[in-house]
């Protein structure tokens, strides 16, 4: 809990080399909609993180600022201690940060393999050292894609599709690897497949931020949990503490606007 | 970090010092007094009212329908016309021949528009939305230059024809400018009206807020679009009848044309604002009422104040900002492209060529020539296969890049062997292809569509005709390949066949290859192409100077094969329409090229030998017209889908050939003069395009549920249907729908049936 905090509450430099995401005290408006309110989190290498909210929180709104899809209003996003805040996406995505998507951003009109294969041959781009096909086949075989590795991923269900996103991310070989409800779609036992891979992946050093709604698979897989409601973080803890703060029974309730 | 502000730094900088040089050069002596800067301001204010109006349009149908409509001038053209007719012709008075221009025929026109194809288009993709409006922009063309005999003249006088008016800064704002300046206050003021205080305007604006939630809480689509076309439809004719008599001679064309010059006022308001839409007008009133004031241009510089708009809106969209990358998939409206394998390619190869080979010697020589020109259309529209087709980026200017590889096939031929001038041509071609897109390189498709049209605007206007370029038409003289000299047709025929063909291997090489795979990321989805490293800028920049190098070995082609070079080979409209054709036949492969490029070639014969008069000129530009519109009445359609469609059921093929053909006929055989014929032949296309498609969807519909498999179905349906939040609400969930409904929870329906 105290690591957690020196990393949560500033937006100032952590003189640790392990701290892989810094967010610092990052806001977004839209017009007259304040979405995310100076929002500050870290992960560290090998960290599971969880990301919690109600709907339109600003979960996905956070996630867009830290991959450059969305500029922040103000604060600032550091990976591995470089200020990384007015990086365009791509260039970020050569610094080590791999995501999926909520509304799945899947290359359609490609088979599954090729979906993979396009983000193994950008990253030869920063890493010159990597054999895309070879990698690709790697990760089709370790997420159990290699059954459908010829279909055309705009045909395959919702589950499957996320499976490829994430092989996709995967193939950038990142340092920090976001997840937008990853595990929505999938069935309670591709769920705890997933929870095993994402915790292999941890122990092999990626740091994962994970947006979710299935609590009891973030609460089991995540090592801190935040919460945020209306933009603020309001609760950073472990799943125990968080699942016990009142303030979450009341945000997820809703009596938060019934007081309002 | 610090480089995008000094990369904006330096453009400011660039462009300020360009501005103060065409400013010193062309000064006319004019002094900078109260007077003169008041004249300006006086003779900006009608200008910017015309623009004002237009923009509105624009705006208004392109925020609720996320269409944007490039027929807007034509649709103007087309009301211009008919108040003639009722005002000179039939000596209908003035008012009443405006109310029924404005008031009726308009409104009338709009909504049909809408009816017959705009609704149908609303989940098609940005090119083929704007294909469509292409397409209605070329018929309206064609059709008027049927009914208004172009060679006869035909004008209309101001509104208000006695002379006076206001007296300020020593000049005269005549009764006719304030009308004008009036008729786009009045429209600001109502359309103000319209969308803050009735129920119609406010369920505009919710659409144009959030349209799928406006859906949800029962607002209904069709009636909104209706109403958005009805009033761009207005805005059109009323900018058209106002600036027609200062014109002079109502050319078709020239009132088509004059839209390209309210995009700049568009763009200022981001297609959305009508504020800002207003103030980009009164800028663009002022920067042009400027130039017409204290400048002057002359011998080759003429022509410079016509473009001045375009350039506008070149330097708008280079102040845009940067739009975030897109996240949301595109909505995929085309059937998967195959890629061909090699054994495919060959066969396919080997079929033209002897085809060609058999068939070349038989045709007379003229058709021969026809031929070749078709051929090399299909070079430069093979290159937008990569570019439009593939990365998903709508160009709609080849023939502007085309014009580059025509000019230096005439001027290298001297200096260097043909086969080196015509790579030569090619190659500079990339170049300037990467030049000119540059200002729209990192914006959205739609602003890279209006940037081409005003890049073609400005090449075919000032640039061509530069005395060093192509003032005066030249002799081409035929080209010799090693060592081969192609002074007959057909051995030239069969060069720019090889030269297709060789080209078209390398396309499909690209498609197949790392960078082919980019390109297909790029269009399904920018967002996730973006995450995983890819430089959207990056990946633009060289997929267009390929489609630069492609388009200007065709260019070359293409003059070489007529045998002369000049600035009428490279029209803006005719250019418009090959891209038509193109997206008609299956933008994504190597193959809808030759196909179009040979239908056209097919087509000028046609007119020429068989069809007199106005007749060929027009069946030219309104045949592939009349095509697209049959065709985008069901946006999946191509011919590649025909073809795929064909495997599955061969009937289908069948009736849509049949279907089109009577059209067609239908449009040949009634060579009424006049506006019977034109109706008739319209009706026929049209009729036979709807019932075809109408039979299509009910017979495949049924034919799917009585072979019990919802899934087929499924396949076939835009893949974002189950998104569509109105689904059981204003929209039934029928067996395709609820086939999709189940796969995506996984349900396997098999079972229960």
């Amino acid at each position: 809990m105290t690591r957690a905090r020196a990393g949560a509450g500033s937006g100032m430099t952590v003189h640790d080399s392990d701290v892989v995401l810094e967010v610092g005290n990052v806001s977004v408006r839209f017009g007259g909609l304040l979405a995310v309110d100076q929002a500050s989190l870290s992960v560290r290498r090998g960290q599971l993180i969880g990301l919690i909210g109600p709907n339109g929180a600003g979960k996905t709104t956070l996630f867009n600022v830290i991959a450059g899809i969305q500029p922040a209003t103000s604060g600032v996003v550091r990976l591995g201690g470089r200020d990384i805040s007015r990086l365009p996406p791509h260039r970020r995505a050569r610094l080590g940060i791999g995501r999926t998507f909520q509304r799945l951003e899947v290359f359609g009109t490609l088979t599954v393999r090729e979906n993979v294969l396009v983000a193994a041959e950008a990253r030869r781009r920063w890493d010159r050292t990597v054999n895309p096909a070879q990698a690709t086949e790697d990760l089709l075989r370790r997420l159990n894609l290699d059954q459908v590795h010829a279909v055309v991923v705009d045909t395959l269900p919702t589950g499957t599709q996320r499976l490829v996103e994430l092989a996709r991310a995967l193939a950038g070989a990142p340092r920090l690897l976001l997840l937008d409800e990853v595990a929505s779609g999938l069935s309670a036992f591709e769920a705890e497949t997933m929870a095993g891979l994402l915790r292999e992946l941890a122990a092999g050093g990626l740091s994962v931020l994970l947006v979710e709604h299935d609590m009891p698979f973030i609460m089991g897989l995540c090592e801190r949990v935040s919460m945020l409601d209306h933009g603020v973080i309001v609760v950073t803890g472990t799943p125990a503490d968080v699942q016990a703060n009142p303030d979450v029974k009341a945000a997820y309730l809703g009596s938060r606007e019934a007081v309002a | 970090m610090q480089l995008g502000r000094v990369r904006r730094s330096a453009g400011v900088a660039v462009l300020v010092a360009a501005a103060v040089w065409v400013i010193v050069e062309s000064w006319a002596g004019e002094p900078l007094t109260v007077n003169s800067v008041g004249q300006m301001v006086m003779f900006a204010l009608p200008i910017a009212g015309i623009y004002a109006v237009q923009a509105t349009g624009l705006v208004v149908v392109y925020s609720s329908t996320g269409i944007f409509n490039l027929a807007q001038g034509s649709i103007g053209m087309f009301g211009a016309f008919v108040y003639w007719t009722l005002f000179e012709q039939w000596h209908v008075p003035e008012a009443l021949a405006l109310v029924l221009t404005v008031g009726v025929f308009a409104p009338l026109l709009g909504l049909v528009l809408d009816i017959l194809l705009m609704r149908r288009l609303a989940h098609a993709s940005v090119i083929a939305k704007l294909v469509a409006t292409l397409g209605v922009s070329v018929t309206l063309l064609g059709v008027a230059n049927l009914i208004w005999n172009p060679d006869l003249p035909h004008s209309i006088p101001d509104l208000i024809a006695s002379g006076g008016g206001i007296t300020a800064f020593g000049v005269v704002l005549t009764w006719n400018s304030l009308v004008i300046i009036g008729a786009a206050l009045a429209l600001a003021v109502a359309l103000r009206w319209l969308l803050f205080r009735t129920r119609a305007g406010i369920s505009m604006r919710a659409i144009v807020d959030n349209g799928d939630l406006a859906t949800l809480f029962g607002i209904r689509h069709a009636r909104v679009s209706g109403l958005a076309w009805i009033i761009g439809s207005m805005c059109a004719t009323v900018a058209s009848i106002l600036i027609a008599p200062q014109l002079g001679n109502l050319s078709a064309q020239t009132l088509s044309l004059l839209i390209i010059d309210s995009f700049a006022a568009a763009a200022v308001g981001r297609l959305r604002s009508l504020p800002m839409t207003y103030l980009g007008a009164l800028l663009l009133g002022l920067v042009v009422s400027f130039s017409s004031t204290f400048l002057q241009f002359g011998g080759q510089w003429a022509q410079v104040p016509t473009i001045i708009p375009s350039v506008a809106l070149l330097v708008v969209l280079l102040f845009l900002p940067e739009a975030t990358v897109h996240v949301g998939r595109a909505l995929r409206s085309y059937r998967i492209e195959s890629v061909p394998s090699w054994r495919t390619v060959a066969i396919a190869c080997a079929i033209v060529l002897v085809a060609v080979v058999a068939l070349s010697p038989v045709l007379s020589s003229g058709s021969q020539v026809q031929l070749a020109v078709g051929v090399a259309t299909a070079v430069i529209l093979l290159g937008l296969v990569p570019l439009v087709g593939w990365a998903g980026q709508p160009f709609l200017a080849p023939y502007a890049l085309a014009g580059f590889g025509a000019f230096l096939a005439w001027r290298l031929h001297p200096d260097m062997p043909d086969l080196v001038a015509i790579l030569v041509a090619g190659l500079v071609t990339a170049g300037v292809g990467f030049i000119a897109t540059l200002p729209a390189l990192r914006l959205r498709g739609l602003y890279l569509a209006l940037g081409s049209l005003a890049f073609a605007n400005i090449a075919v206007t000032v640039i061509f005709p530069l005395p060093s370029l192509l003032e005066a038409d030249h002799a081409v003289a035929p080209p010799v390949i090693l060592g081969i000299d192609l002074n007959s047709s057909w051995s030239f025929v069969i060069f720019a066949t090889i030269v297709y063909l060789l080209l078209a291997v390398g396309i499909v090489g690209l498609r197949r290859s790392r960078f082919g795979r980019r390109l297909i990321a790029m269009r399904d989805s920018e967002a996730a192409a973006a995450c995983v490293g890819i430089s959207l800028t990056e990946t633009k920049a060289i997929v267009f100077m390929i489609t630069g190098f492609v388009a200007g070995i065709g260019g070359a082609l293409l003059v070489e094969a007529q045998q002369f070079v000049s600035v009428n080979q490279l029209p803006l409209v005719g250019g418009e329409t090959i891209v038509l054709s193109l997206v008609v036949f299956g933008v994504g492969t190597a193959s809808a090229p030759l196909t179009a490029g040979v239908m056209t070639a097919a087509l000028a014969v046609i007119s020429t030998d068989w069809l007199q008069g106005n007749w060929g000129t027009t069946l030219t530009v309104v045949g592939p017209a009349l095509a697209a519109l049959s065709l985008l009445s069901f946006p999946r359609g191509s011919v590649p889908e025909v073809v795929a469609g064909a495997r599955q059921h061969p009937w289908v093929l069948a009736s849509r050939v049949v279907g089109i053909a009577i059209g067609g006929t239908i449009g040949v055989a009634c060579q009424l003069p006049g506006l019977a014929g034109v109706a008739l032949a319209a009706l026929g296309a049209v009729a036979a395009g709807l019932v075809t498609s109408y039979y299509l969807d009910h017979r495949e519909h049924a034919l799917d549920a009585l072979a019990g498999d919802p899934a087929a179905g499924a396949g076939r349906a835009a893949v974002a249907d189950i998104d569509d939040p109105g689904l059981g609400l204003s929209r039934q969930l029928d067996d395709i729908v609820r086939g999709q409904l189940d796969a995506a929870l996984g349900i396997n329906t098999a079972g229960v049936r």
